[in-house]
């Protein structure tokens, strides 16, 4: 095994809602697929409104590679295109005859090489579960990788056991790494929290590593820390750090089992355990749904108040979906948080055992152990960001985090290169976004530095 | 709670775009939000959020202040009775000294905060926290028989030429507070130096020198015994005498991490360093001062607590702190020591450092840089 991975920098956000583990099985006719989910991607539609699709038709490929297409998760009606500002797609939303019929797979899914993994891939729509570092878009099938992530614990806020939400479907999920190993002519690491169950299951139960062993490539790496050490671009850092030119790939958990469902039983599956967490949330719990399902019938009945915001993925990085949205691409988890504008008199100065806070201004200091309800309120006004040791107390990279932010602000794109920046993307400055006093938008900063490098 | 909500919410509508007092919104937007936390939401990125803010953060240095203050006015009004013979209760000492110190403070931040509100106006951005430390900081490091008009223009002079022609709070490169003092010493010398300007209406028999000053003159046996100059019963400017007061800051400030304990401590070492090198080559009785006793003369502790740690000023990066510190010690020796025409040098060395900060800071990065290349190929070779 390799040597564990001990970051001490980062930062557990305690916050109350965590899911139970018990599942139900969620079933709804509303699905959407929802373009932002991949980031960059320009969509050319390929079906209209009021078209009827099959599971896996394809509904828009990318503008900038038109093998990649983003298809139907299930079979039924494109009932809307939504357009937003400038005609730009948000949704499209399609109504399920809950039949499934599926498009014709046969002959299209081999695995005797790497190029027709790909091509088996991009053929059933499974690609886009395939990103790349650097900028964290959706994998570049013509390129190869140096090697490939596959991070098993998330270590965000209320984040889902992940041992849990593989439950059930550890073969698929095996068949689905050792497909993907073959994409690579370096490692693919498989990386766990240590103590964590899926750590215990792989570094113990000998079922699983007669399964790994026969993965030539594969490497189990520990890791020990606060969030954020569960997320890849922390991980890459410390065992594959990308330079200019590197390319290195990365997949969600889940979708490795959607992967090995292709390859095992010629299935098309976009299946996947979500887990329904937050404090504005009455019964927190695991949900058996379909990519792209929407979260109306989720919530009814199952909120505490009524202003809330809920978002696809966790409380730091995920987006704003609104009640009647949809699950994300990517993510395993809707949190639900209370919207808030509440306002205090003299906050500033009040001791506030009840607001968490990392500096040690207020009193909740005290109560390390402490859960909170957080809410979305800001907690001040935007200001020049002034203080420099705060950042890299939840910075666990050997990067220079204030250093790296100016660079992007200014978009001085050799300053930035010095600085390491093909080794982060926003979600990797989430944290320092939260502890700013001067409440900067460090991801979006990032964001639009990438953007201006990756043009 | 609710009552001032809607209170505000009812002058809100005052200063809407259109209504006469729209020009004025800077000052109630800033009064505002000194009252009632703001009601806005995440937007963009992370949609929970760290309960601190710039305010508080602030705040805590202004609470960190307060003991140095309340001592700095009692002494003003202990030091002025003292000189004239007088023994006076401990009340009737702060009064005298609350009556002088007040109104210089007043006036810091009328003229300070004008400038701001012109500026959060025409840029169009909120009032930023930052003058409500610099306008406490200007009044403690000045004699308590400054005239106040000259505080007038020296804190305008320092808004406007050390923070607001570089783009406003967090991109000034000097610390104001000492810009302004050094405006001070620089255009109106005579008020600042000299026996006189350190005790509130001093008899001429008086000796109001302060240790420095007589320490610059080799004149040793006047000095105050050390408990003295540790307790603050001495002249000096108002907030720098005392020790204990400074050091009670200095808690609040390290415990919060408002202020950089590495700054802090980085000083003293440098200041420590460099007053050992003078006592070993010895020679005179200014060399031959203790190096710790440096420690409690002049501003050097309140430059260390409250001015070297500026966030803004000082480096950005860890190591660059170290040096940025040490430094400012080093230096802050050697003016006193080598220059006895103006002994105080804390505060051209915490000035000098500020100068310094960004190419000691460049000098960090780039060693950082080279660094995590050769850690790159390391990593990647073992990997493959």
């Amino acid at each position: 095994m390799q040597k564990t991975i001990k970051t001490k920098k980062g930062l557990d956000i305690k916050l109350i809602g965590e899911a139970l583990k018990s599942v139900q099985p969620y079933q709804t006719n509303q699905y959407a697929i929802t373009p932002d989910n991949f980031k960059w991607l320009t969509p050319k539609l390929l079906v209209q409104e009021n078209e009827s699709v099959l599971k896996g038709q394809p509904l828009f490929f990318a503008k900038e590679n038109d093998k990649i297409t983003v298809t139907a998760p299930v079979s039924g009606t494109v009932t809307q295109v939504v357009r937003g500002e400038k005609r730009k797609i948000e949704y499209i939303t399609i109504d399920s005859d809950q039949q499934f019929q599926t498009i014709d797979l046969t002959g299209k899914i081999n695995e005797n090489s790497s190029e027709e993994i790909v091509e088996s891939l991009l053929h059933c729509g499974l690609w886009p579960m395939v990103r790349q570092r650097p900028y964290g878009i959706i994998a570049n099938p013509t390129q190869k990788p140096k090697a490939i992530f596959v991070s098993a614990t998330d270590t965000s806020p209320l984040a889902p056991d992940m041992a849990y939400l593989l439950d059930g479907k550890w073969d698929l999920f095996f068949k689905g790494l050792s497909i993907i190993s073959k994409l690579t002519d370096g490692a693919l690491y498989l990386t766990a929290k240590v103590n964590s169950t899926i750590f215990e299951l792989l570094t113990h139960d000998t079922n699983f590593q007669k399964q790994l062993s026969e993965i030539q490539n594969c490497k189990v790496v520990p890791f020990d820390g606060p969030h954020p050490s569960g997320n890849v671009g922390t991980q890459i850092h410390f065992l594959a750090p990308i330079q200019k030119g590197d390319i290195v790939w990365y997949m969600e958990p889940q979708n490795l089992c959607n992967i090995g469902n292709l390859f095992l039983n010629h299935q098309l599956d976009y299946s996947k355990r979500i887990a329904l967490v937050g404090g504005a949330v009455k019964n927190p719990q695991y949900f058996d749904l379909i990519n792209g399902a929407s979260v109306h019938n989720l919530l009814e009945n199952n909120l505490i108040q009524d202003e809330v915001r809920v978002i696809s993925g966790n409380v730091l990085t995920g987006a704003n979906i609104g009640k009647n949205g949809f699950v994300g691409f990517y993510d395993h988890m809707i949190s639900v948080i209370p919207e808030s504008e509440e306002r205090e008199l003299f906050g500033w100065i009040m001791p506030n055992f009840h607001k968490f806070s990392l500096s040690r201004t207020f009193f909740s200091y005290l109560m390390p152990q402490k859960k909170y309800n957080m809410d979305t309120r800001l907690f001040g006004g935007k200001r020049v960001p002034m203080f420099t040791d705060v950042y890299s107390k939840v910075f666990p990279m050997d990067l220079l985090p204030d250093q790296l932010l100016k660079a992007c602000y200014i978009k001085d794109i050799e300053s930035m290169e010095a600085l390491g920046i093909y080794e982060v993307i926003e979600e990797d400055f989430a944290l320092c976004e939260f502890v700013c006093p001067s409440k900067s938008d460090c991801q979006q900063i990032v964001k639009d530095a990438l953007f201006e490098i990756h043009k | 709670m609710k009552k001032i909500e809607k209170i505000s919410n009812n002058i809100e509508k005052w200063f809407e775009k259109g209504k006469p007092l729209h020009p004025f919104y800077p000052l109630y937007d800033a009064i505002d939000t000194f009252l009632l936390t703001p009601k806005t939401t995440t937007k963009l990125g992370t949609h929970v959020k760290d309960a601190v803010d710039m305010k508080r953060t602030m705040f805590m240095v202004i609470i960190a202040l307060i003991p140095a203050t309340l001592f700095g006015m009692w002494n003003v009004g202990f030091q002025h009775y003292q000189s004239q013979g007088i023994t006076q209760s401990f009340i009737s000492n702060f009064w005298f000294g609350l009556l002088k110190v007040l109104p210089i403070i007043i006036v810091t931040y009328i003229s300070g905060l004008t400038v701001e509100i012109i500026f959060a106006k025409i840029r169009k951005h909120e009032v930023a926290e930052g003058f409500f430390v610099t306008g406490l900081l200007i009044p403690l490091v000045l004699p308590p028989d400054i005239p106040l008009w000259i505080v007038v223009i020296a804190t305008a002079f320092s808004v406007l030429f050390s923070k607001e022609v570089f783009g406003g709070n967090g991109y000034n490169f000097l610390n104001p507070a000492l810009v302004a003092r050094a405006f001070i010493f620089f255009s109106y010398p005579k008020v600042i130096t000299g026996d006189f300007v350190w005790i509130v209406d001093k008899p001429d028999v008086y000796s109001g020198a302060t240790p420095l000053a007589n320490y610059a003159l080799e004149n040793m046996s006047a000095l105050p015994s050390t408990l003295d100059m540790f307790i603050g019963t001495i002249p000096g400017s108002i907030g720098e005498t005392s020790k204990i007061a400074i050091l009670l800051g200095a808690i609040l400030l390290i415990f919060t991490g408002v202020g950089s304990l590495r700054i802090m401590l980085s000083v003293v070492a440098g200041g420590l360093g460099m007053g050992l090198l003078f006592n070993l080559i010895g020679g005179s009785p200014i060399m031959d001062y203790p190096a710790w006793q440096h420690l409690l003369m002049g501003g050097f502790l309140f430059g260390t607590v409250f001015m070297a740690t500026d966030p803004v000023s000082a480096a950005h990066t860890k190591s660059g702190k170290i040096v940025y510190g040490i430094f400012i010690g080093m230096m802050a020796m050697l003016i006193r020591v080598v220059n006895k025409g103006y002994p105080e040098g804390m505060m051209l060395a915490i000035l000098l450092g500020n100068i310094f900060a960004p190419l000691i800071d460049y000098c960090v990065v780039q060693l950082h840089i080279s660094k995590r290349k050769k850690v790159i190929l390391r990593t990647n070779n073992a990997q493959n």
